[in-house]
């Protein structure tokens, strides 16, 4: 009787055990935090308007968040690393007005493209060697070429919209780059931010190049020590920022058609939002590509569901920074157990 | 001095202290005293309890059962803050100090004296600072800023806080560990001045030599249960050691075969200089040997070592490898390709990502060979690796994925050398390998050179303990001033005889402050330990 009654507690704590396992491992994966915020939001906002599940609306928010997606998997290195990039918007913004130029000259698109993403790693470049040579921090270089960047991009636009292409809107460019896949019919920006993402994926977690970004912003010193040429693994990271930017300033042109020149204001903090929500220490040291994917589409959402529900724009930029600092708080807390 | 109160008459008392963190019960029924006016020194293998034990006495920690009789009462210690009240104030090893703020600022820090109308009263604050720095003997500024203040002035304004904070006990957790000789004198003196004035210091360390030049009593922890206490002139290292880790440890140092002189010479470094700081340095190591380097902070040793592995730039030299001149490395990267590897002096700063698993620590130098397709990393051929040092050098973990935060200075020093054996070297220079490290894991790590110099391994080693080196070392180089002074075969000289030339030889009587009351007595307790 005794014996059997201790059986039976064995067993239940047995299955006790298992399910606590199961859970523990589900509460081991590293975006947990952020897939629980966006399952949140997305709860709330199918409860609250009709309109947010339809395909139409779904579509829409999955090509916004693919601008930031895109640019937050380049930031995952910046940050990882214990750098930032503030002119993510700017350099955004520079090279979609290069290429317009350029098609407005009579350039061939191919060209056009391949002169934006040179644009954009240039950008990326300059602002990883100023940070070396001049011995500044990331934050103060990209600040000051924020500006810059954004200011090279009025002066040769006139600080105008760039047009006069219209010809070229039934080209292969604007029609699938800025449009959607035939099959699936979802944005071509979208897809891109897929292999953007996987590739980022692999890159920062499988290769030793991942690895050596993280030891670089997990202790600046031991990397060092450890043979890792901290100079150079900066000015390769900033520059591979500047050119997951050029990506994405090749969709943002195709979709919008003609260069604006106030594409991309305020992104940055958007994009470095989108990362830290995706559980990327802002300290350095580790990050993670899939969560500022996630992060990036939290934003998204937000954005999106405010202007379904009506909220008043002015309110909804304030409400942004509250969800923001949710999202992050709840993964902070679910990762401090 | 002999007649301050009752000498004998115990201020705290320990009785049945127990302590569990969940499973785990880090201190098991600890009972001793402490007597009023006295420097008591507290310790134990790293992990023994006598951290806890002194968050305890300093209110960070509730213990589970037993009490804490404080002046003849049972007193509740509830938080750091109630135990200040009681005059217990402990110094922690990481400092805790405001680099921006001034040394009087940070003395009265959170207890600011205030003027009517509740503006900062600067000029009461600093003469009250300035008072409490009197009391210590110690002429330093109350208005200057901490940032400006070397590690032992540093110390000095922690010590002056507690003391503003009218503390009676002071608890130092570990207070020489960033400290040079000179300035670990100036502490001690400032201690026995304190004690004089009737303060009671609990001090916790590892370094038995120095807690033998400072402490009256000795109380021994191990494995989180008190194993006695000694009056420091009734007893000796090997006896304390003894106690701390429960087996005679007669074997520390490996007996050393001498290196044949037939053996090929790895590396040799002429007139090696860096400015006015290094130089002209000249030596050479064979196959096989350990060559030691003993000297002060200052002395080179460090720069000699961080120029062989292209962490800094000579300004003039030849560096000749196996028989190759023009061996200077451009930078640690190309020292490693070579086949170099260099165990760092300080392993929080420069050895370890402390967030990372021991995996990830211990693959980070030889990434470069775990790689397959694509240039991605072999996970299985990085957990085989680290899986493998983990059971060669005996570190305790029960994962490979465990965060090295969360390791004992012993076994984090032993990852960071996991990390050097992985590269494969075939000189090995180690820095200060045994700082902040166990007695057992030292013992673990004079072997592990001793097995590396077998396998034939060039060995350039220093540590700040001399008689590590001495045991160690197959010949030993003495440098001062940047320039080696002397060198000593394995068994010529004693302590002393290197202790007298690091100081600078001839020079030594201006350069050391009080060599007769400090040195000696800790030369005496470490003939003991040798012989």
């Amino acid at each position: 009787m005794a014996e059997s009654t201790g059986a039976r507690l064995k067993g239940a704590a047995t299955v006790g055990n298992g399910l606590s396992a199961a859970g523990r491992r589900v509460m081991a994966i590293d975006e947990i935090g952020v897939i629980g915020a966006l399952l949140a939001i997305c709860v709330f906002l199918s409860l609250t308007s009709d309109k947010f599940l339809q395909t139409t609306n779904l579509i829409n928010v999955s090509r916004q968040a693919s601008w930031f997606g895109i640019m937050a998997v380049g930031m995952v290195f910046v940050i990882a690393m214990g750098d930032i990039d503030l002119s993510v918007g700017s350099i955004l913004m520079l090279s979609s007005v290069s290429m317009a130029l350029l098609l407005r000259n009579g350039q061939p698109i191919v060209l056009a493209i391949l002169a934006g993403l040179a644009v954009a790693t240039a950008c990326g470049f300059v602002n990883g060697i100023l940070s070396v040579m001049l011995r500044i921090p990331t934050i103060i270089v990209t600040l000051g070429t924020l500006s810059l960047f954004r200011g090279i991009g009025l002066v040769i636009t006139d600080a105008s919209p760039v047009s006069g292409y219209n010809h070229l809107f039934n080209t292969w460019f604007f029609k699938y780059i800025g449009g959607k896949d035939p099959i699936f019919e979802i944005w071509m920006s979208v897809w891109v931010l897929v292999a953007v993402a996987i590739a980022g994926w692999v890159l920062f977690s499988h290769t030793a190049f991942g690895r050596r970004v993280q030891a670089v912003g997990s202790n600046r010193q031991a990397a060092r020590f450890a043979g890792i040429r901290i100079a150079r693994y900066r000015v390769m990271v900033m520059t591979l920022m500047g050119f997951i930017v050029g990506i994405a300033a090749v969709t943002v042109l195709a979709f919008n058609r003609n260069g604006s020149p106030t594409v991309g204001e305020g992104d940055e903090l958007k994009v470095i939002a989108a990362t830290i929500i995706g559980g990327t220490a802002l300290t350095g040291g580790s990050g993670s590509v899939p969560g500022a994917v996630l992060g990036a589409l939290i934003i998204a959402i937000i954005q999106n569901g405010l202007a379904l529900l009506r909220v008043d724009p002015s309110w909804a930029v304030a409400v942004t920074g509250i969800v923001i600092i949710v999202a992050v708080t709840l993964d902070y807390v679910i990762k401090r157990r | 001095m002999a007649d301050t109160g009752q000498p004998d008459r115990e201020l705290i008392r320990l009785e049945g202290i127990t302590k569990r963190f969940g499973g785990v019960t880090a201190l098991h029924d600890v009972s001793f005293g402490i007597r009023r006016g006295e420097i008591h020194a507290v310790v134990g293998e790293n992990g023994a309890g006598k951290s806890t034990l002194m968050k305890i006495l300093a209110g960070v920690h509730q213990p589970d059962s037993g009490s804490i009789i404080l002046r003849g009462e049972e007193v509740t210690i509830t938080d750091p803050l109630h135990a200040q009240r009681l005059g217990v104030s402990i110094v922690f090893q990481e400092l805790n100090l405001f680099p921006h703020l001034s040394v009087a600022a940070n003395i009265f820090l959170n207890r600011e004296l205030r003027k009517r109308g509740g503006l900062l009263d600067h000029r009461a604050m600093a003469e009250a600072a300035r008072g409490v720095l009197d009391q210590m003997g110690v002429a330093l500024d109350p208005r200057v800023k901490v940032g400006k203040l070397t590690v032992g002035e540093r110390q000095v304004v922690e010590i002056a806080r507690t003391l503003a904070q009218r503390a009676e006990i002071v608890i130092m957790d570990e207070p020489n560990s960033a400290l040079t000789a000179s300035e670990t004198e100036r502490l001690f003196a400032i201690l026995r001045r304190l004690r004089e004035n009737g303060l009671t210091i609990i001090y916790v360390s590892h370094r038995l030599e120095e807690v033998f030049a400072i402490a009256d009593r000795i109380s021994v922890i191990r494995d989180g249960r008190y194993h006695g206490t000694w009056r420091v002139q009734e007893t000796s290292i090997p006896e304390i050691i003894t106690a701390m880790i429960g087996r005679r440890l007669e074997e520390a140092f490996p007996v050393r075969e001498p290196v044949p002189p037939d053996k090929p010479v790895v590396l040799e470094v002429r007139d090696l200089r860096k400015g006015d700081k290094v130089g002209p340095v000249s030596f050479a190591v064979r196959e096989g040997e350990i060559l030691g380097f003993a000297g002060l902070e200052g002395s080179g040793v460090s720069d000699v070592f961080h120029i062989l592995f292209g962490l800094e730039k000579p300004s003039a030299g030849e560096v000749i490898y196996r028989g190759q001149p023009g061996a200077r490395v451009r930078g640690p990267h190309d020292a490693i390709k070579r086949g170099w590897g260099l165990v760092p002096a300080n392993r929080r700063d420069e050895g370890l990502m402390l967030n990372w698993s021991i995996r990830r620590n211990t693959s980070l130098a030889v990434l470069d060979r775990l790689l397959v397709a694509l240039g991605l990393i072999d996970r299985a051929a990085e957990r085989d690796l680290a899986t493998g040092y983990v059971r060669k050098l005996n570190v305790a973990t029960d994962s490979i994925d465990k965060r090295v935060v969360n390791l004992s200075g012993g076994n984090q020093q032993k990852i960071v050398v996991a990390k050097w054996l992985a590269t494969g070297p075939s000189i090995l220079i180690l820095n200060d390998p045994t700082r902040g490290v166990d007695v057992g894991a030292k013992s673990e790590i004079y072997h592990l050179c001793d097995q590396l110099a077998r396998e034939g391994l060039a060995l350039l080693f220093t540590s700040s303990e001399v008689e590590e080196t001495l045991g160690i070392g197959d010949r030993v180089l003495v440098m001062a001033k940047g320039r080696i002074v002397k060198e000593f075969a394995r068994g010529e000289a004693t302590k002393a005889d290197v202790m007298f030339w690091m100081a600078g030889g001839a020079a030594a009587e201006e350069t050391v402050p009080d060599p007769g009351e400090t040195l000696a007595p800790v030369a005496g307790g470490d003939s003991g330990a040798v012989a």
